[in-house]
């Protein structure tokens, strides 16, 4: 496989297809918008164009046959159905996979028979139900036995061509040619597939569709003609059948185009009566760029780089922020009369910081990657459930991190199945519950300072927390007594834990093992933040919230007795002055008042991380708010922007989110404080760590 | 001197070194606080951050000379302490001069011994005097240091003001700020009119 | 002279004044207690030193807390100083062993308050809390107390567990230190003081059985280091096996 093709194929592929499963969803609006369908059928074609240079035969013939399909509907000699848009989509999740395949460096399997069945048969006009009922009782008249058999039949062959590219040779066989294999005059279909066999390997399909046109009508071979052999023998170099292309490159033939007959309903049981021979010349294919023609004319002004590389610049400026931070610290011990040093450790700093924001705009991209893929799944799931309802997408625009895109995709998926399984009631359901018939589920991306935040909300039927705790019971998820303690936030947070799912019989939809303990912890790994709301019969929202940037880490150094670690500045909401009358006794849990109207859970890191406690007024002590809770440690150090670095050497259960290099050059682990929070509500009455990390920072 | 005065002067010093450590601290927190909502607005919020920086800096800096206000403060106690111990002498002298003067009796070597404790009281005198100056000229650079910091404030009220629109609670920040350079300022204030009674005495007394 | 904190809860706090620089005379630590903003200082320690003691002291307590002084006996590095401190502040209510009050008078305080306390022991209050006076005779001296705090469980116990450390010395022996070797390491110096300053066996075991039934989680003696957790216990074990009053009872 030749990888630069490769390389220069697979973003392009996938943009195709995305594009595709996009104009196909609008066709089940627009049927008849001949614009979309040309898009998706170029957009067949041009992925198998790209498929034939790679030799991606499987993926040849599977963009074929939708090709052919999509081919007849822009020519409206098929009319588009609900159960086409169906097939199409599917046969795009194929297409799906086997790019995934060809990205690991491996030829792409077979696609799913059946399926490749369907789309045959859609293509050929027939509903794949009524095919399966009346195979044998093929109604049509007009099948291939009006094609008289003939002693001819072409003949196919690769070689080199003039300008030096793989050509596929198509020859009349009656017409004795010298590079004919076996120069017989007659073809069996036998020898035909062993031709093409030999070929393309063992994996050339079946004889498919043979167009009534192969009925000699001549001795020409129309364009369409020729297109269609080509395609049969998965040219790596066909183009699509476009008469103006065409005529620059074959044998001009406009007319066949006007003059195209209705395509025929031929089965695979007629197929042996195609094969025609005809025609003289070798008509080496012409040799395009696998690049599409239906590209936006952007070149100019983007540039399409390696995700790797993008990652290399972040890393490298990720070593340089550290630098930057141990220069300044360097620097700052030197002392007031190096003016000198400062100015350019000051100047450093700020060309530092440029650089940052440029590179993590370079990572920045629309979360309309993250969201082109769900009208698709709630169509599907919505279908499959018999349930109406309308996605709604805010957002689209709002950029974030490449990271977080591309980790996302699987759990919005999960959201929006999700929603659609356990939360949004039946029509009838809804109906009489004095809602509307159809459900609105809507999708939104939110820039909200130096985060992002990004929702999935139903109006469905909310979340019974009663429900959900005593499922965790009965789960053992938690116990009885740990569920006593739960407040109601906490209650509804317990669908997020591992081995929780509140159908007892897993659905095909949302119940396959990933689940919302995947989400949550995939949030987690973004270092973002994850909320649940709901509202009983009104509905739920999950909201999470994303750094705008992984690129660096604001961070906050913090002192726990003579330990130094770091929390993420995202995650704070400001640092107070411990006073002992605020802090008061709440079910068994300390809680501090903020003020007035605030009241939040209090956390000692000491006794978390240290099993001893911080006293206060024996000690020193500040006070951390975090959006979740207080956190009391010694003292507030400061504030730096850091980079993360991956710790692998502790369990998956930990505290950390990372460590960071900080400017005196020690190394400093990144609290994370939705872990710490979360174990103190849980286990309130101990500061015991869990016994795979009990070490601290060094 | 009268030593009662002396140890006004010493609770002084301990109270005022109390407030302002806590002061300090305080004024660091609020510094953090900036620099914590700063950072969470992105980069709408780049002006005050420099402000909040400059305040935390200052902040640092006032915490250096205040240390060496503490640096000050024990030698002048040690001295006032050694003034004491040395007229506690002087005393015990003086006492054994009257009782031998009404026997009749005149002791060379006592008065010599009163002699060299009176001189050695007022080198101290001096020296402690010595190191209240320079206490006192700590205390003045303190009080710069204040005062930069109350500039420091003034720009953060500047920017607050045109960085409102954030919905960033700036303006409630940037108060607290000036909250707690004023308290840091007044206890400085008092310490210095202190300081500067007890220069006043010692200068009369010498 | 330093001060380092021994024990802090809240109002309740304990310090150490320690590593003296003069070292013309022998190094002594001082000891002061912060209850509800009074105080008390322990074996406030010699004329000489004064200035830097309390220099040290008001670092930690402003000098109008002080309410309190305890002598735990007449000899000069612990008591030498009462003038100038009664000077400083004539409040201070002296606390001394009532066998010698008519000997610590001569340092020169005739008019300074002391409270004597009988050979039996007793207690008083210090900002609400109470601190206990314990028998310690002829632990050097004939009538000898030691101060016990049972909220903050320190016990200062005067000349016993002293130790004659060179200068710059910390307040501690070695805290962290598990397996007993640093302890091992300081008792060395403590030694020869008790053995020759300590005369008697009988008061000896006297005094540990007093106090074994006390909760100590610091063992604060008037020269060396304080002794905390386990090496309580090691000191009580080391000094019930120590021969003391060597100089006739070889």
């Amino acid at each position: 496989m030749d990888m630069e093709i490769l390389q220069d194929y697979l973003p392009e592929a996938r943009e195709l297809l995305e594009k595709a499963q996009e104009d196909t969803l609008r066709l089940e609006s627009e049927p008849g918008n001949d614009e979309i369908l040309a898009s998706v059928f170029r957009a067949f074609h041009t992925l198998k164009g790209g498929a034939g240079f790679l030799e991606a035969d499987h993926l040849v013939s599977w963009t074929h046959h939708l090709e052919d399909l999509l081919d007849k509907l822009r020519s409206h000699t098929l009319t588009i159905s609900a159960s086409m848009i169906d097939a199409i989509l599917k046969g795009l999740d194929v297409i799906d996979d086997m790019l995934q395949q060809l990205a690991h460096g491996e030829s792409p399997a077979a696609g799913p028979e059946d399926l490749g069945n369907v789309i045959q048969q859609l293509a050929a006009g027939q509903t794949p139900y009524l095919q399966a009922l009346t195979a044998e009782t093929d109604e049509s008249g007009t099948d291939a036995t009006t094609c008289p058999s003939t002693d001819t039949t072409l003949l196919a062959s690769q070689r080199i061509t003039v300008d030096g590219h793989n050509g596929i040779y198509i020859e009349r066989a009656d017409i004795s040619s010298h590079s004919a294999p076996g120069s017989s005059d007659e073809i069996s279909e036998a020898e035909f597939e062993a031709t093409l066999d030999a070929l393309y390997g063992n994996q050339a399909p079946g004889l498919v569709d043979p167009p009534e046109q192969f009925c000699p009508d001549g001795d020409k071979i129309s364009p369409e003609e020729f297109e269609r052999v080509l395609d049969h023998l998965h040219s790596s170099q066909a183009r699509g059948y476009d008469a103006q292309d065409r005529t620059a490159h074959t044998q001009p033939a406009s007319a066949a185009l006007k003059t195209d007959p209705p395509v025929p309903r031929i089965t695979r049981q007629d197929q042996s009566l195609y094969a025609q021979s005809q025609t003289t010349t070798p008509a080496p294919i012409v040799n395009l760029s696998a690049r599409s023609q239906n590209m936006p004319e952007a070149a100019d002004t983007t540039l399409r780089v390696d995700a790797l590389r993008l990652d290399a610049v972040m890393n490298q400026v990720g070593e340089l922020v550290l630098l930057r931070n141990r220069l300044a610290s360097a620097v700052s011990s030197l002392g007031e009369e190096n003016e000198d040093m400062a100015r350019i450790a000051r100047e450093v700093d700020l060309t530092v910081n440029d650089i940052q924001s440029t590179v993590m705009r370079l990572r920045m991209q629309p979360c309309k990657r993250l969201f082109q893929q769900l009208p698709r799944v709630v169509r599907d799931a919505s279908r499959q459930l018999g349930k109406e309802v309308k996605l709604d997408i805010v957002g689209e625009e709002v950029e974030i991190d490449k990271t977080v895109v591309d980790a996302l995709s699987g759990p919005m998926t999960h959201l929006i199945r999700n929603s659609l399984d356990h939360g949004i009631e039946p029509p009838e359901v809804r109906q009489a519950a004095g809602k509307p018939r159809s459900a609105t589920i809507r999708v939104a991306a939110i820039h909200l300072g130096d985060k992002v935040r990004i929702e999935v909300s139903d109006d469905g039927r909310g979340i019974d927390r009663q429900f959900v705790t005593q499922k965790a019971i009965d789960k053992g998820v938690i116990t009885t007594d740990q569920a006593a303690r739960l407040s109601e936030q906490e209650a509804l947070e317990l669908v997020f834990r591992p081995g929780f799912s509140t159908k007892d019989q897993a659905t095909d939809l949302s119940g396959r093992g990933v689940g919302m303990d995947v989400v949550k912890e995939t949030v987690r790994k973004l270092r973002g933040h994850l909320d649940i709301q709901t509202r009983l019969g009104l509905g739920t929202t999950i909201a999470m919230e994303f750094p705008l940037t992984m690129a660096v880490l604001p961070v906050l150094y913090l002192r726990l007795r003579r330990e130094i670690y770091a929390l993420p500045i995202s995650s704070i909401e400001s640092l107070l002055d411990i006073q002992e009358s605020r802090i008061h006794r709440m079910g068994g849990r300390s809680v501090y008042r903020v003020d007035g109207t605030q009241v939040t859970p209090m956390v000692d890191l000491g006794a978390l991380l240290n099993d001893r406690p911080l006293r206060l007024g024996s000690e020193p002590i500040e006070g951390v708010l975090t959006e979740r809770g207080l956190f009391m440690v010694s003292e507030v150090l400061g504030n730096e922007d850091s980079v993360v670095k991956p710790i692998d050497f502790l369990a998956e259960q930990t505290w950390y989110q990372g460590a960071t290099i900080s400017g005196k050059g020690n190394v400093v682990l990144i609290l994370d404080p939705g872990a710490l929070i979360g174990h103190a509500l849980e286990y309130p009455s101990t500061g015991k760590m869990p016994p795979t990390d009990r070490r601290g920072a060094a | 001197m009268d030593i009662q005065q002396i140890m006004q002067v010493v609770d002084a010093s301990f109270a005022a070194r109390q407030s302002i450590e806590k002061s300090l601290r305080e004024i660091d927190r609020r510094a953090l606080n900036a620099m914590v909502l700063v950072k969470r607005h992105g980069n709408a919020l780049a002006g005050y951050g420099v402000v909040a920086q400059a305040f935390r800096e200052r902040a640092a800096s006032l915490k250096e000379s205040a240390s060496h206000l503490q640096g000050t403060i024990a030698p002048l106690i040690q001295a006032r302490m050694r003034i004491l111990q040395h007229q506690r002498v002087a005393a015990s002298f003086s006492t054994m001069a009257q009782s031998m003067a009404r026997l009749g009796l005149d002791c060379a070597p006592l008065k010599n011994s009163q002699a060299q404790s009176q001189k050695f009281i007022a080198q101290e005198e001096t020296e402690a005097r010595g190191i209240l100056l320079r206490l006192i000229a700590t205390v003045d650079t303190l009080q710069e240091g204040i005062e930069e910091q109350e500039y420091v404030v003034t720009n953060g009220r500047i920017e607050a003001a045109l960085a409102e629109d954030t919905g960033a609670p700036l303006v409630r920040v940037s108060r607290d700020m000036g909250e707690a350079v004023r308290t840091v300022s007044n206890a400085i204030r008092t310490y210095r009119h202190q300081l500067e009674s007890l220069e006043h005495e010692s200068s009369t007394y010498i | 002279m330093k001060a380092a904190p021994i024990f802090e809860a809240g109002n309740h706090r304990w310090w150490i004044l320690y590593d003296q620089d003069e070292h013309r005379v022998i190094d002594s630590n001082v000891y002061v207690m912060e209850s509800n903003g009074q105080s008390i200082i322990l074996d406030p320690g010699g004329f000489e030193v004064f200035p830097q003691v309390f220099a040290a002291l008001v670092e930690v307590v402003p000098p109008n807390s002080l309410k309190a002084a305890f002598v735990s006996h007449q000899d000069p590095d612990i008591a030498s100083s009462l003038p100038l401190w009664h000077a400083c502040n004539e409040q201070i209510q002296w606390h001394i062993p009532k066998l010698w009050d008519g000997f610590i008078r001569h340092y020169g305080a005739l008019e300074a308050p002391l409270q004597d306390i009988p050979d039996e022991g007793g207690d008083m209050l210090i900002g609400g809390r109470r601190l206990e006076f314990i028998p310690a005779h002829y632990l050097h001296s004939s009538g000898n107390f030691h101060l016990y705090d049972p909220e903050a469980k320190v016990l200062f116990s005067g000349d016993v567990g002293a130790a004659l450390l060179p200068p710059g010395h910390g307040a501690w022996v070695d805290r962290r230190d598990k397996s007993g070797r640093a302890f091992e390491e300081h008792i060395t110096k403590a030694k020869y003081f008790h053995e020759r300053w300590m005369p008697s066996n009988a008061a000896k075991k006297d005094w540990i059985n007093r106090v074994c039934k006390l909760e100590i989680d610091y063992l604060c003696p008037q020269h060396g280091a304080i002794y905390s957790g386990d090496n309580v216990q090691r000191f009580f074990e080391w000094f019930d096996g120590l021969n003391v009053g060597t100089a006739i009872n070889e």
